[in-house]
């Protein structure tokens, strides 16, 4: 698989400013800042209702923000259309595994080789048999070969979250949002994850931004961490730092450390 | 929960299917009485329509409410440019599907800015504007009394060598629609239909690919209805009337949603019954509406499903012999 | 005489809400596209012809009785098929419920010409609402007055429920977010049976009153759906008072549409259909 695209090296791969998104009278984002490096792993956590959902739609163009800017590798984001955004090369899952339930696993990945190639048109069906190939290699990555040729709606939980998670990366985004990676997972299937994700992005080199609320896997994969809450960056830093934060451990963390 | 294993959709073509297929129907039209080859012939001109419809129904994500319009516009293009503008027959059977294509092109790009009910709502819109502009525009399209003899019935020639040149037609239209089913297009356009969110996350939005979709599907309905035109050598504002568009309708939900053969076993068993048991059971809609039914509740695949069932277990046991 | 044919559209508008209000309920509630709500209108209609010359001989008390209980009689039609179909499709594809309301219309509609033919049938009106008011120089049949006070009245008690009840509350809550059902601790086919069954019964009044002042046969059905989509749709599905102002919308261009240019009263509606579609899409994307 292709290594991620060479870009200006001065620019953050994601530098959010005042951004602000309301739902009538309800304030969801109340003027985040977020600047994320290059190849940078960042966890987004905080309570239910702090935003982190609406963050990661924002960014990948599900929602029109109502104020503040974000820019990707330098680009500034306006008012694109998801797959506009998608195009400048943000990749991303959903809270809900989205994939499609009625092809076969092997076809979602299929479509995703062929979307990663940024054409949707083509009548040559010869293209993608070329590229049946590479799609089973990505579903032995991802340890879904046993039920390749099974339709989605078939499969399990874990294995829909890992199919989706294994499509975006096939259309080979350089910074990749995932909302609650491991959600509704088992434990030892949410750790296969969270290693498989880690080694993905070292080895690609991809810029990072996950929502989680499983604060073990948190901690163990991020190298900084967001708190949110109210709408708000709560703070920021290492884990480290946030696990000796006095007022991150009072309004989130609890008794937990 | 043991699920049913479900195989998706087929990749290739069965040559053999196909071939075995267009033999017989093709030594049926040579050996049947002429009220037969006709029957024939109609159920093959409503498997391409059905087929197309299918496009949008199974794979695009859309409903069209509307697509006699398509149908009809095929016919209303053969006979005006022959009729009206003294084009040649051959370019009036070139024109037929080309308007149709035109009118989903535009009505397509109207449809597509909306989503779910309210484009279905559109289609029809677009479908009774356009009814009644063919019902009253007397001079250009005749009205109700529609245009007739522009065109000799069947190209003048016997049902059993018209049959022939139908069968070829819709035979090589479907084979098309196959491709483009199982092209990357096709592949696009299964994705966007059924999940768009997903599918503008992965960078393909949803309006050009369902306007393709619904320009093909367009196209190729102006296929059957310039070939039901030359048919039947007239054109009626029925061609493109609701009737139609709900005879299309049932025979996609019929074949079974979700599969590429919908519009065809559709189309055959609808117009058997429309044919067959019309003659003696005066409520065949009821049959219909009751097979609608069991088909939702029993074999949400449809007869489609069926069909690849009893084929997977005639292959079983075929295999199960052997060893 | 054009003050007249407004008069005119906006009682037709009301007529029109009786039969949108069933349907928005019921996409509201459960997401259903119920194209047999208007074969239930047709058979509110058919059971009126039937019954009410057993109940009302003439009288508007029986009259009014007999659309009730042809009412309450597409109210159990409507139950039976929620509860031994629809209910079986609610997790399904929406195409799947398409089909078998689809099935419904083709059943119900070869059904009614099996018992009723296909000629035309008439409710006789009774003597006391043949009549008509005058006021100044306009003349206002009683018996769409009557109508138009049905109507108003069904709408208040619709507000009433809505806005008082609990089963409003629950009512408006599966409306906004069906998973709040549950979460109010309601058992949420209930609800969707409920709302089905309610639905139907107002589709099944409606087409007692058209019975009397409509030729009724087995196409009425196609006739009424188109309609009641078309201000449905208008109003934005699921919402009451969008269909109420669709309604009396539609009613009044309808009537304009049948004074000034008579033949084109049905395409002047699916213009004005096509229009506020767009137009709220472009508003949306232009957000």
């Amino acid at each position: 698989m292709n290594a991620p695209a060479t870009r200006n090296d001065g620019a953050a791969a994601l530098e959010v400013r005042g951004l602000v998104k309301r739902f009538g009278q309800f304030v969801a984002l109340d003027g985040v800042d977020l600047t994320v490096a290059p190849r940078e792993i960042r966890a987004v956590i905080g309570p239910n209702g702090a935003g982190k959902t609406t963050l990661i739609n924002v960014l990948g163009g599900q929602l029109v923000a109502d104020g503040g800017s974000v820019e990707v590798h330098g680009r500034r984001l306006g008012r694109q259309h998801p797959h506009q955004v998608a195009k400048l090369g943000v990749g991303r899952t959903f809270q809900i595994s989205s994939t499609f339930r009625r092809m076969t696993v092997l076809d979602n990945m299929l479509y995703a080789h062929h979307a990663g190639e940024r054409r949707w048109f083509g009548l040559d069906s010869s293209r993608l048999r070329r590229l049946r190939d590479p799609a089973l290699a990505d579903l032995e990555t991802i340890g879904l070969t046993h039920c390749a040729d099974q339709v989605v709606d078939d499969v399990s939980h874990g294995d829909r979250k890992r199919l989706e998670f294994g499509m975006v990366l096939a259309t080979r985004p350089t910074l990749l949002l995932l909302d609650e990676p491991t959600a509704g997972m088992g434990l030892g299937e949410r750790q296969e994850l969270i290693d498989l994700v880690l080694a993905v992005a070292r080895e690609r080199g991809l810029t990072l931004v996950f929502v989680e609320h499983d604060i073990d896997a948190v901690f163990r994969a991020a190298g900084s961490i967001t708190v949110m809450a109210l709408g708000r960056v709560f703070a920021e830093g290492t884990p480290d730092e946030i696990a000796s934060n006095a007022d991150v451990q009072e309004i989130y963390l609890g008794g937990r450390r | 929960m043991a699920a049913e294993r479900r195989r998706g959709d087929a990749w290739s073509i069965d040559w053999r299917l196909v071939a075995v297929a267009f033999v017989v129907v093709a030594v049926a039209l040579h050996l049947s009485p002429p009220l037969v080859a006709f029957a024939i012939i109609e159920v093959l001109i409503f498997a391409l329509y059905a087929s197309a419809l299918n496009l949008l129904l199974s794979y695009s994500g859309m409903v069209s409410f509307g697509h006699a319009v398509y149908f009809g516009l095929g016919a209303y293009g053969l006979a005006i440019t022959i009729a009206k503008f003294g084009w040649p027959i051959w370019a009036g059977i070139v024109a037929g599907p080309l308007v149709s294509a035109f009118f989903g092109l535009v009505y397509g790009a109207l449809c597509v800015q909306l989503t779910a009910i309210y484009a279905a709502m559109l289609t029809l819109a677009c479908a009774e504007i356009t009814f009644a502009v063919v019902f009253q525009w007397f001079d250009f399209t005749g009205g109700d009394s529609g245009i007739s003899g522009h065109v000799p019935a069947m190209l003048g020639l016997s049902p059993a060598w018209f049959g022939i040149v139908v069968l070829v037609v819709v035979t090589l239209c479907i084979l098309a629609l196959w491709r483009v089913v199982h092209a990357p297009l096709g592949l696009t356009i299964r994705a966007v239909g059924e999940n768009p969110v997903r599918a503008a996350a992965m960078g393909h939005g949803r309006k050009r690919v369902q306007l393709a979709a619904f320009v093909i599907s367009a196209f190729l309905s102006g296929v059957a209805g310039t070939l039901y035109g030359i048919f039947h050598g007239n054109v009626f504002p029925e061609y493109v009337g609701v009737l139609f568009t709900i005879d299309g309708l049932v025979m996609v939900l019929l074949g079974g949603l979700y599969s590429f053969g919908a519009g065809i076993y559709g189309a055959i068993v609808y117009k058997l019954l429309d044919n067959v048991m019309a003659h003696y059971f005066e409520y065949w809609q009821l049959v219909i509406g009751v097979i609608l039914v069991l088909v939702v509740l029993v074999s949400p695949a449809g007869i489609a499903g069926l069909v690849a069932r009893v084929v997977e277990l005639v292959r079983g046991r075929v295999r199960g012999s052997e060893t | 005489m054009l003050i007249v044919q407004i008069l005119q559209g906006l009682m037709e508008g009301v007529f029109l809400f009786l039969i949108a209000s069933g349907l928005t309920l019921i996409f509201g509630v459960s997401r259903i596209v119920n194209f047999a709500h208007g074969s239930f209108y047709m058979l509110g209609a058919f059971f009126t012809y039937q019954v009410h010359p057993w109940i009302a001989a003439g009288t508007p008390g029986g009259f009014f009785t007999s659309i009730l209980v042809c009412g309450v009689l597409v109210a159990v039609v409507g139950l039976a098929f929620e509860f031994f179909f629809l209910r079986r499709v609610y997790h399904a594809e929406e195409l799947m419920q398409l089909v078998l309301t689809l099935a419904a219309v083709l059943i119900i509609r070869d059904l009614t010409k099996f018992f009723w033919g296909l000629d035309d049938v008439t409710v006789a009106l009774p003597d006391d609402l043949s009549g008509a008011v005058i006021i100044g120089d306009m003349f206002l049949p009683t018996y769409q007055l009557a109508m138009v006070t049905v109507g108003v009245l069904v709408l208040v008690a619709l507000w009433a429920v809505l806005k008082f009840t609990r089963a409003g509350i629950v009512l408006r809550a599966a409306t906004d977010d069906r998973g709040m059902v549950a979460l109010l601790g309601i058992n949420q086919a209930h609800v969707f049976t409920a709302v089905f069954t309610v639905g139907s019964f107002l589709a099944g009044i409606a087409g007692g009153f058209a019975a009397a002042f409509e030729s009724v046969n087995y196409l009425l059905d196609a006739r009424v759906i188109v309609l009641a989509f078309i201000v449905v749709v208008i109003g934005g599905l699921g919402s009451l008072y969008g269909a109420l102002f669709a309604a009396l919308g539609v009613g009044v261009v309808k009537s304009l549409g049948l004074l000034w240019a008579p033949r084109l009263s049905m395409v002047i509606i699916f213009l004005l259909m096509a229009v506020v579609l767009l137009f709220r899409s472009l508003r949306r994307t232009g957000e």
